[in-house]
């Protein structure tokens, strides 16, 4: 693994990956790849998921074209110095934030969306002029494996490696060193992620996971709330970092959303949900097995059904459910939506405040005050009030964690970001040294004021009139002395000069 | 300790520190502070560094009172909601990325610019609308007692509190879980730190150090190069994180480079430099003994003289200096001033890039595509060309360091974006949910036709020819409806 690593270490060394021309044509070839073997992509992600064709392409492989053709169009601005304010002291400097690449970048994807979460980074990491190491989860395997098959054939072979392997080769890796780290995952191996990076001093973005609640409030047109919910929860089966994780609502509201999401689950899915090529699968066996341990003693409003053979589980809703039970200890990433009925929104604003930051939040509601206070009043990754999932496709806004939901964030410019380092560059010239004698040793009061007068702006705009004024008046002061001797031979020939003088 | 921290979290909760009124009020009372009590300030740098009040006021204060202002008159335009370009389908939302206040924020100081380092970040900290525990550096005791008497004075008690003690206390402060976490010190503690951060997935932003280069070209003003290098090595007495560590220039140029820089030594010191009330002292008696460890073996062109008992080195400068020597392996961190003959700029960039990245680098040139070559072909923190350590004092430039310099930055509005979460935020309608029909199951080969029309540019720009089409498909659809 070391020699790998140093490798492609060696490769980012050579420069090669740095040049605006070169990231361009890596990504066009990304492109390429994607368009030439969608079948194959296509194919991997559906085995993996037990997922359509059609719902791979919408929920992966379009979001990725979107991102290539975004980056392609932007670069050239993105790579550019952007220059900053400048001050009294460095007005006749070169000031600037110059761009430039970390070097080897770690890429860990996750297995629910196999495909676009390690491409959508790998596209940053190439367009910031970076060497990348991917390592797809072992968890999704078809996909691990045409991602192995397929980037060597499009992509520069030595800047750009795939590893794939389980726990034991993913520890290996972790052990080596890499500029910059971007996992997704889970909370519990996001923490040995930062372990194994801080021996490295790595600055890490972990797209973590946890509980994104659902508050839905009385005043809300139910029929649209609950068919946008039941859309991002049973899409892929549950099993999206920002499915809304559970829902919050008054206890009156209860058996009316329970109603409408059956009734969109069945315009979604048809009457058996187990043909329909829209419904996916639980994504193994131990996956399977948790999710049902999280059942037991629920109140199953509808669903409930399953199947260990296909690992099928029946979208489900459970409802008065309590807060203290299994099913609402950790991330759910199935297709079990819990509802918790809370008083009012002040009760749910407390309930969500009292758990970890989730990665997003959700509010249903007709009331802007109150999707405003809800959010003012909470923290998340992101928000999305009135629909779910959708602020993650709009690649302007930056998509991440925070506290145990993650750190850093990507996506658009905000992948470019996180896989550069922002340099401050300060170009000064070697004459106008006179303005520097104020900072030299031996240092006086009379230089501390004059710095004082330069770099504090508040002594500047307050004073700096009475200051001027001052000068003025010294300067008046001097040239009146000088020619005090003209002055008073004109003064004399005026007076003589005027009428009735003499 | 935990307690400790719990309290503050709970002052935070309380959500007194939000409100853009009371940041403020904040950052005024700390203004006042400065102004109010400067004489116990400088006094206290004063006594820990062995330095003027004079330049405690010029490297430290004033930095304060400069970066206290800047947020005063920034801060309503920081807090405020970013909107966010929209595309197709978000065209009717709010679309917009919120600052918020990460919660508890714990800063770990230096010793080396006590009060500036401390209270820098502190400032970004109360701006952003968090809560902060601010453990100073025992090492520079007298202005950690202080800042422990001080803010309390001027601060709220409960959002941000003083923690001081040594290795035992900052272990267990470490053990706490923060939202952020600001460090400014060496390489190995930062290590540590990173790691107790891990447990808790608390981000961190850390303030390392390195081996700054500093090349200097023959096509070069050698005397104003070196008055400026010098200026800014000797400072502090050598202990800046972004002092010019090493020189690197051709080795005909060694014997010029000392002679100048003798000559600015005394300019700036005069005859007798343990007299001047501008050169400082080491620290302490370990960083003391390590840096006379440094010089073993050495040939010093100019300096080398020390004195024990008051922790004076004078300024120094070593010549044909061994990268392989102890003085090449670590961060000097005081006043000598190693210069490693190098063939050319190549062989600089050359040995420059076989070390770890620098928190700065410098080069002395009159030829501007030279100093480009040397930034385009390295890597550092920031760089100063034809000066040194000018770029930190830009609160517009971001301050910090790459790789083992460090991760993250901070200063002016860099400080606030450092202790904020950017939120994004994305608000619809409950309404045109007929829009919505396109993403709903069952999918179909005609809804994700249109979704590549409405979300893939290439495809819009590409097929206005199929716009068209649609175009003449629906006249057609409405003729049709008309006439039958």
């Amino acid at each position: 693994m070391e020699r790998l690593v140093q490798r492609v270490r060696d490769a980012f060394r050579s420069g090669r990956s740095r040049p605006l021309s070169f990231r361009r044509q890596q990504l066009e070839a990304l492109r390429r790849l994607v368009q030439e073997r969608e079948r194959d992509i296509l194919a991997a992600i559906a085995a993996d998921l037990s997922k359509s064709e059609l719902n791979a392409y919408s929920h992966e492989v379009i979001t990725i074209l979107g991102e290539v053709d975004l980056v392609l169009e932007q670069l050239p601005e993105w790579v550019t110095a952007k220059p900053v304010k400048k001050n009294l002291l460095t007005m006749m400097d070169e000031v600037y934030v110059q761009p430039e690449p970390l070097g080897v970048v770690l890429i860990i994807g996750a297995w629910n969306y196999p495909f676009v979460l390690i491409m959508q980074p790998l596209i940053g990491a190439i367009a910031a002029g970076n060497a990348v190491i991917i390592k797809p989860s072992e968890l999704s395997e078809n996909t691990a494996k045409i991602l192995a098959k397929l980037l060597p054939q499009y992509l520069d072979q030595d800047l750009y490696t795939v590893v794939n392997g389980g726990v034991e080769e993913t520890t290996e890796l972790l052990k080596q060193r890499f500029d910059h780290i971007l996992y997704t995952g889970s909370t519990a191996v996001g923490k040995i992620v930062m372990a194994a990076a801080a021996k490295h001093l790595t600055p890490v973005t972990l797209e973590l996971g946890g509980k994104s609640p659902c508050y839905i409030d009385r005043d809300c047109d139910l029929d649209v709330a609950c068919r946008r919910i039941a859309w991002g929860k049973y899409m892929n089966c549950g099993q999206t970092c920002i499915a809304p994780d559970y829902i919050l609502c008054e206890p009156s509201l209860q058996s009316q959303i329970v109603q409408k999401i059956k009734e969109t689950v069945k315009e979604f899915y048809g009457e058996n949900i187990k043909e329909s090529p829209d419904y996916e699968r639980i994504i193994n066996l131990r996956h399977f097995k948790r999710l049902l341990s999280l059942l037991e003693g629920q109140k199953i409003a509808f669903g409930g059904e399953s199947d260990e053979a296909t690992r099928y589980i029946a979208p489900t809703v459970l409802t008065d459910v309590d807060p203290e039970t299994k099913v609402m200890q950790e991330e759910i990433f199935g297709p079990i939506l819990p509802i918790v009925p809370v008083k009012n929104a002040d009760e749910a604003i407390e309930f969500i405040n009292d758990r970890e930051k989730p990665l997003a939040l959700y509010v249903f509601s007709r009331n802007n005050k109150l999707v405003r206070r809800m959010i003012d009043s909470t923290s998340s990754g992101g928000v999305t009030a009135n629909d779910v999932i959708m602020h993650f496709t709009l690649s302007s806004l930056p998509f991440g964690g925070v506290g145990s939901s993650g750190m850093g964030a990507y996506h658009g410019k905000y992948s470019f970001d996180t896989f550069s380092h922002q340099r401050p560059c300060l170009l000064k010239s070697l004459k106008g040294e006179s303005a520097n004698k104020l900072r030299y040793p031996p240092n006086s009061q009379s230089k501390v004021d004059w710095a004082k007068f330069f770099l504090l702006k508040k002594f500047s705009k307050g004073k700096l009139g009475l200051l001027l004024l001052a000068i003025l008046g010294v300067v008046a002061a001097v040239l009146f002395k000088k020619h005090r001797a003209v002055l008073r031979r004109e003064a004399l020939l005026g007076f003589l000069a005027a009428p009735g003088a003499v």
